[in-house]
């Protein structure tokens, strides 16, 4: 059955987030004072930190996940700051020990008697919010195929990699369809490489999240993003329902006139895959 | 003359995911045959150090003066246990992924099962938390099995030990208690989720299969027991987990009443 590989040390996984970050990623998102930009760093940030804490075994982090964070916009290039900084891939252990900085935040949890109380953490930021440029779609899908490639080359082996897309615009660097079917022909002994894409809107559009079909779609734009999106695979599905995320059998790993919610379920979903060993 | 422990045969098995070392394995088994008391727990394993609560708890279970077999006994110890637990990480500086890690804790299925004789006749107790099983079987036939009889219903997130005492209320009402009477001949499996749901199905669909397993653990057979378990591994009947067992089989009648806890 594909996608069902157990994900291990010697069989480990990659995730690619590839971020648009155009000059239009600048502007105000749904409700939030946040820009796009900021609103997206900060859901990478969150997702990053979920995946280093999913691969902690007790002071030791297991290589389960290998990891890319590419960004498209003044420059087609690795998103990653600091140490990190011109990577195109890092393993999970050495994304956790090399965040750019650690921020002190407070989130609240329950006490023994029951309230909540805040707890000071230290939370990491791995990628800062950049927007400038064009929306240069199809050069961002061209450097993910090749690490795609490089990953496949070395292990055709195990859960295929999967590729998180983020974008709030139309390609203006041609029609991403070519090089994302390149993408999505490429496998592993466990399935397809697979592709979701999420598309923001920061205006209060209907949006459409997982469909099963391009009919309710408005246009060519969100119809050219439905097909290059994979069919969704049952684990993704299961994973989804846990969270409270209803996706029916058939649909695609799509969203489009996204809102904040939206990006913060794509993220999650598509980082589930949990047969870890 | 024949005192309870000298009746029970007990055999154990355990074994880590197919591709770890033994040294990795989260799941953990307590024996204490001169109190009659048997138990295993589960490590779950995105949990923060669920393999050293797994070994606290069985450890100390076996170890305890108490019976721990109600939630009235059971509730206190586990919050005593807890800050054992958390005591030896609270003077390390930890990275700030084990710090978080840390903080929500670890987590085990567990299942404790005590013998008691009085007379001629022998009877038990058990408590569960989690999907470790405890089967029954008389004459070759099960009797029962507790607290999951349904092999489809394993991997439904069970409720599980948690080591930070903010969650323990939350658990200890769905702790479930079980008794019954035993005979001589009788056997006892205490098996964690992945082996229980293998041995529950094999009962309905290849009885050979599960005959082959319970006799080889019967002979302390391991390196066929290991073989089998390879092999139902790679057909995918067995899914890739931990493997903690305990065989405890009635061989002798009681004879005299034995001194109970």
């Amino acid at each position: 059955m594909p996608y069902s590989a157990e994900i291990s040390r010697g069989n480990p996984t990659c995730f690619i987030f590839l971020l648009d970050q155009s000059r239009s990623m600048s502007e105000r998102f749904g409700e939030h004072a946040q820009s796009k930009a900021q609103f997206v760093a900060d859901v990478v940030n969150r997702t990053l930190h979920d995946l280093v804490i999913r691969s902690t075994r007790t002071e030791e982090i297991r290589n389960y996940y290998y990891v890319s964070v590419i960004g498209y916009g003044k420059n087609v290039a690795p998103a990653l700051g600091g140490e990190l900084a011109g990577k195109a891939q890092v393993p999970i252990s050495e994304l956790a020990a090399k965040p750019t900085r650690l921020e002190n935040r407070t989130k609240k949890v329950p006490s023994a008697d029951g309230d909540l109380v805040e707890q000071h953490v230290r939370f990491p930021i791995w990628v800062d919010p950049v927007f400038g440029g064009w929306t240069q779609m199809c050069a961002g899908l061209k450097l993910v195929r090749n690490i795609v490639d490089e990953w496949l080359n070395e292990r055709r082996q195990g859960f295929p990699p999967t590729v998180l897309h983020l974008t709030d615009g139309a390609s203006t660097d041609g029609d991403p369809t070519s090089v994302a079917t390149d993408i999505l022909s490429r496998s592993s002994s466990d399935g397809h490489v697979l592709l979701f894409n999420c598309h923001v809107s920061a205006r209060h559009s209907v949006k459409i999240e997982y469909p099963e079909t391009e009919a309710l779609l408005p246009d060519s734009r969100a119809r050219t993003l439905f097909n290059i999106s994979s069919l969704l695979p049952d684990v993704f599905i299961r994973a989804a329902a846990q969270t409270g995320l209803k996706i029916n059998p058939g649909a695609r790993g799509f969203v489009f006139n996204g809102d904040p919610v939206s990006v913060a379920q794509f993220f999650e979903m598509g980082t589930r895959p949990a047969n870890l060993r | 003359m024949t005192g309870l422990n000298q009746s029970l045969q007990v055999r154990t098995l355990i074994l880590p995911k197919a591709g770890l070392k033994r040294s990795e394995c989260e799941d953990s088994i307590g024996t204490r045959s001169s109190v009659q008391r048997f138990c295993v727990a589960d490590g779950a394993t995105e949990a923060f150090d669920s393999r050293r609560w797994a070994r606290l708890l069985t450890k100390h279970w076996v170890l305890s003066n108490r019976s721990l077999l109600t939630r009235e006994e059971l509730r206190p110890w586990l919050s005593a246990l807890g800050e054992r637990f958390r005591a030896r990480w609270a003077k390390k500086t930890l990275p700030w992924y084990a710090a978080e890690k840390a903080r929500a804790g670890a987590f085990a299925a567990f299942l404790g099962l005590g013998f008691f004789a009085s007379g001629d006749s022998i009877s038990w107790q058990a408590i569960a938390i989690g999907d470790s099983c405890l089967i029954h079987t008389r004459a070759e036939r099960m009797r029962s099995s507790f607290p999951i009889s349904d092999p489809s219903h394993f991997g439904c997130h069970p409720i599980l030990v948690p080591s930070n005492d903010a969650r323990l209320d939350a658990v200890i009402d769905q702790v479930v208690i079980r008794d019954g009477r035993a005979r001589v001949g009788d056997v006892f499996l205490i098996l964690t989720d992945a082996i229980a749901a293998w041995y529950l199905q094999a009962l309905n669909t290849s009885p050979h299969l599960a005959h082959e397993f319970d006799a080889y653990l019967a002979a302390g057979n391991d390196h066929s027991l290991e073989t089998l378990i390879r092999r139902c591994r790679n057909s995918g009947s067995l899914r890739n987990d931990d493997v903690a067992v305990i065989r405890i089989a009635i061989k002798n009648s009681v004879r005299r009443r034995s001194v109970l806890r």
